[in-house]
C-alpha cells in the first residue's frame, strides 16, 4: 500500500523530529519529575471518574466521591469520552492508573507535536511549528499538555484534524475527522467549540474553492453537533443566554500579559512574523491557519475586553493560543532561515559563506535564546502538590487494613479527592473548586481537636484522617494520623 | 558536513534518551519517615482491647468488643515499616498513665521490644501482648516507638481501655 506524501517520512525527518519528541515528552513530565502522582486536582477527579466507568458505568445514581445519591444528569456526564478513553487504556494496557497520570501526558503531547510537524511539513515549516509546539506551557490555572486532563486532548486533536482537512479528500478522511471530532465533543465540548472556531475559516475558504470537499468537512464537524442536540439543546439554550450577561475572567487565570510573558514574547513575535509570511505566501491551508489563528484570538479579546463569551472557553483557550502560535511561529523561524546577505555585502567582505549561511545561524541564535529562557522558566513554574508520600502511604494503608470497617472518612477536605481516587473510599466532603459550607465544617472539626464526635455518627464517619492532633476519648489513633471512632 | 551533523544529532539524542530513562527511573521522593501503625489480633481495625479485668494485680479477663477472653493480657498486632532510605533499629515500648506496662513477645515478658532493625523499605509485623496494671475508667494506652533510641513520635499512636478489679 503506498502512503500518501504526507505520510510519507525519510531520515532526516526521524533526525529532525526525534530529540523535538524527546524535549516534548520531557516538557510534559516537568511537574512530575519528582513526584509520582497526578498534581492537580482535575487529574485526580477524571482519575476517580475513570475507574468509577470501569465499575459501574458513567451515568452513576451515587457520588463517587461521598457515595450520596444523585440524579444522573447529562451536565455530570460531559467528559465522559474521555473518561471511558482513560478506563480503556487502563483496561487494555494493564498501565497502572498512577503510571498513567505521569507518563502519559509526555506521550500525548509527543503525539501533537508530531501531528503538528505531518501538518505543516509540506507546507515546508514542519520541524520548526513542532519544535515551537513544545513551549505550550502548563499551569495550575489553565492546565495544559503537562496534565492528563481533556484540554491535552483536545490539543492532540486539533492538529489532526487540520491535517486531515489538508491531505484526505476521501471518505475516510471525514470519518475520521467526524470520529475524532466527536471524541473530542464528548471529551470536552468547550476544546471542541475552540477547534470548531479555528478550523472554520479554512472550512469557509474550501467551500469557496472546492465546494464538495468543503461541504463534506462542514458535515464531518456539524453531524456530531446536530445528533446530539436532542441531548443538548437546553444546555446549549441556557448558555447562549449567558452570552448577554457580562463574565468575568477568574483570578486565579493569567491575564494575557501574564500569559506573554510566561510563554515567551520571543516566540510570540515570531509567531506574528509567521503569521505575516504566511499571509504572503498564500494559498488556502496557509490562510486557513492565520484566519483560524485570528478567529480565536478575536473570541478571546470579545470575553476579555468587553467580557461577553463563556469563561471556560477563554480559560481552555489559552492553551490553544499557544498552540497556533507555536505553529505559526514555526513558520515565523522558516521565514529567518530563508534570509541571505544582500549581494553587495557578499561581493564587498568575500563572505560567500555567511550569505549561504545567514538564516541558519540567525534561526539558531533565535532557536537557542528562547530555549534557554523556555526550559529554565518551565522547570520553575510552582505546582501545588495535593499530597506527600506520607499522605499516599497513609491512604494505602487506610484502603489495605480498613477495607471492611463501614463509614466514611473525614479528613482535610483538599485532599479528599486524591483520597477517594487511592483508596476506592467515600468521603464526608471534598474540594472540587473552592470551599464550601460543608468544607468548613470539616475544617471546624478538625481543629477543634476531634472533640465533637457525635458531629461523626450523625455524618455516618467512623474514620478520620487528619494532621492535627484528635484528643476525643471516643477516638483511637491507629497509625499515625489515623482515627477511628470506637 | 550533513555526515557531521548526523553524527551530532545522534549523539544528542541517544543522551537525551539516557537521561530521560534515568529522570524516569529514579524519582526524587523527598520525605522520608517511618510508619507505625496497631491492627487488632485478627489484623483488622475492629476488635481492639477495651476491657481488662483485674484480680490480685494481674489481669485475668480481656474484653475484644463484646467478646470476653480469659487472658492476662491483651492482644494487638503492631506494624513498623522503614521509609528512611537509610537501615534504622527500632524499639517498642507501651506506656500508660506515665508507667511502662509489661510486653509479651514471642513467650516473653519484656519492658522493651527490640532492637528491630530494619533496611530500607523493608516491614516488621507481630502480635504482642500488653498487661494494664493499675483500675481506672478512660486510660490511655499509647504504644511509644523508638528509632535510633529517640522516641520517633511526638504523640504516639494509643487505645483507649477500662480496668476493673474483680
Amino acid at each position: 500500500m503506498n502512503l500518501p506524501s504526507a505520510l510519507r517520512l525519510d531520515r532526516r525527518d526521524f533526525l529532525m523530529l526525534a530529540p523535538i519528541l524527546l524535549l516534548a515528552f520531557f516538557i510534559a513530565l516537568i511537574p512530575k519529575l519528582s513526584y509520582p502522582y497526578p498534581v492537580h486536582v482535575d487529574e485526580w477527579e477524571h482519575l476517580v471518574r475513570a475507574k468509577t466507568v470501569l465499575e459501574s458505568g458513567v451515568m452513576t445514581v451515587v457520588d463517587p466521591f461521598t457515595g450520596e445519591a444523585v440524579e444522573p444528569s447529562l451536565v455530570g456526564s460531559l467528559e465522559a469520552g474521555f473518561h471511558y478513553f482513560l478506563a480503556a487504556f487502563h483496561a487494555v494496557s494493564g498501565i497502572s492508573w498512577l503510571d498513567m497520570f505521569r507518563f502519559l501526558p509526555g506521550v500525548l503531547f509527543a503525539v501533537t507535536v508530531f501531528l503538528v510537524y505531518l501538518m505543516a511539513r509540506p507546507q515546508g515549516y514542519g520541524w520548526e511549528a513542532a519544535l515551537f509546539t513544545c513551549l505550550i506551557i502548563t499551569t495550575v490555572g489553565i492546565l495544559g499538555p503537562a496534565f492528563l486532563v481533556p484540554v491535552a486532548m483536545g490539543l492532540l486533536l486539533l492538529p489532526l484534524i487540520f491535517f486531515l482537512a489538508f491531505h484526505f479528500k476521501n471518505r475516510w478522511g471525514y470519518v475520521l475527522i467526524f470520529v475524532s471530532f466527536t471524541f473530542l465533543l464528548a471529551s470536552h465540548a468547550p476544546s471542541a467549540i475552540v477547534v470548531f472556531i479555528v478550523i472554520t475559516p479554512y472550512v469557509i475558504l474550501r467551500l469557496r474553492n472546492d465546494f464538495r470537499h468543503g461541504l463534506f468537512l462542514a458535515a464531518a464537524l456539524l453531524a456530531p453537533v446536530i445528533i446530539t442536540l436532542p441531548l443538548t439543546f437546553e444546555l446549549i439554550i441556557n448558555t447562549a443566554r449567558g452570552l448577554l450577561t457580562p463574565q468575568y475572567p477568574l483570578d486565579y487565570v493569567e491575564v494575557p500579559q501574564q500569559l506573554a510573558v510566561s510563554y515567551g514574547i520571543l516566540p510570540f513575535l515570531l509567531s506574528i512574523i509567521g503569521s505575516i509570511a504566511l499571509l504572503v505566501k498564500g494559498g488556502i491551508k496557509n490562510y486557513g491557519i492565520v484566519f483560524g489563528f485570528l478567529a480565536l484570538e478575536l473570541m478571546l479579546l470579545v470575553f476579555y475586553r468587553f467580557h461577553f463569551g463563556v469563561p471556560l472557553l477563554y480559560i481552555r483557550g489559552l492553551q490553544y493560543v499557544m498552540l497556533m502560535a507555536g505553529i505559526t511561529a514555526g513558520a515565523g523561524v522558516n521565514t529567518i532561515l530563508k534570509i541571505r546577505l544582500p549581494q553587495h555585502y557578499v561581493r564587498r567582505f568575500k563572505a560567500t559563506w555567511l550569505r549561504a549561511n545567514t538564516g541558519k545561524i540567525l534561526a539558531a541564535a533565535v532557536i537557542a535564546a528562547v530555549l534557554a529562557i523556555a526550559i529554565p522558566q518551565r522547570l520553575e513554574t510552582p505546582y501545588y502538590r495535593m499530597i506527600d508520600t506520607e499522605d499516599y502511604q497513609a491512604f494505602i494503608w487506610i484502603k489495605n487494613n480498613l477495607e471492611g470497617r463501614p463509614g466514611r472518612v473525614l479528613l482535610d477536605p483538599w485532599k479528599g479527592t486524591a483520597f477517594v481516587a487511592l483508596t476506592d473510599r467515600y468521603v464526608y466532603t471534598r474540594i472540587s473548586a473552592f470551599p464550601t459550607d460543608t468544607d468548613e465544617k470539616a475544617y471546624d472539626f478538625l481543629a477543634g481537636g476531634c472533640s465533637d464526635t457525635d458531629f461523626l455518627a450523625e455524618n455516618g464517619i467512623s474514620i478520620v484522617y487528619t494532621e492535627h492532633p484528635c484528643t476525643s476519648p471516643d477516638l483511637i489513633e491507629v497509625r499515625k494520623n489515623v482515627y477511628l471512632l470506637n | 558536513m550533513n555526515r557531521v551533523l548526523t553524527v551530532f544529532l545522534l549523539v544528542v539524542l541517544l543522551a537525551a534518551v539516557v537521561l530521560l530513562a534515568y529522570v524516569i527511573a529514579s524519582p526524587r521522593t523527598a520525605e522520608e519517615f517511618t510508619e507505625f501503625y496497631i491492627l487488632d489480633y485478627r489484623s483488622m481495625t475492629d476488635i481492639y482491647p477495651t476491657g481488662f479485668v483485674l484480680e490480685n494485680g494481674k489481669i485475668v479477663e480481656v474484653k475484644y468488643d463484646g467478646e470476653i477472653h480469659k487472658a492476662a493480657y491483651g492482644r494487638v498486632i503492631l506494624g513498623i515499616s522503614n521509609h528512611e532510605n537509610t537501615r534504622a533499629e527500632y524499639d517498642i515500648k507501651v506506656v500508660s498513665d506515665n508507667m511502662t506496662l509489661p510486653l509479651y513477645f514471642k513467650g516473653a515478658e519484656l519492658e522493651l521490644i527490640g532492637p528491630i532493625s530494619l533496611g530500607p523499605g523493608e516491614k516488621w509485623e507481630e502480635e504482642i501482648g500488653f498487661s494494664p496494671q493499675t483500675a481506672g475508667e478512660g486510660e490511655k494506652v499509647s504504644f511509644v516507638l523508638y528509632k535510633d533510641g529517640t522516641a520517633y513520635f511526638e504523640e504516639p499512636p494509643y487505645l483507649w481501655i477500662d480496668v476493673a478489679n474483680r
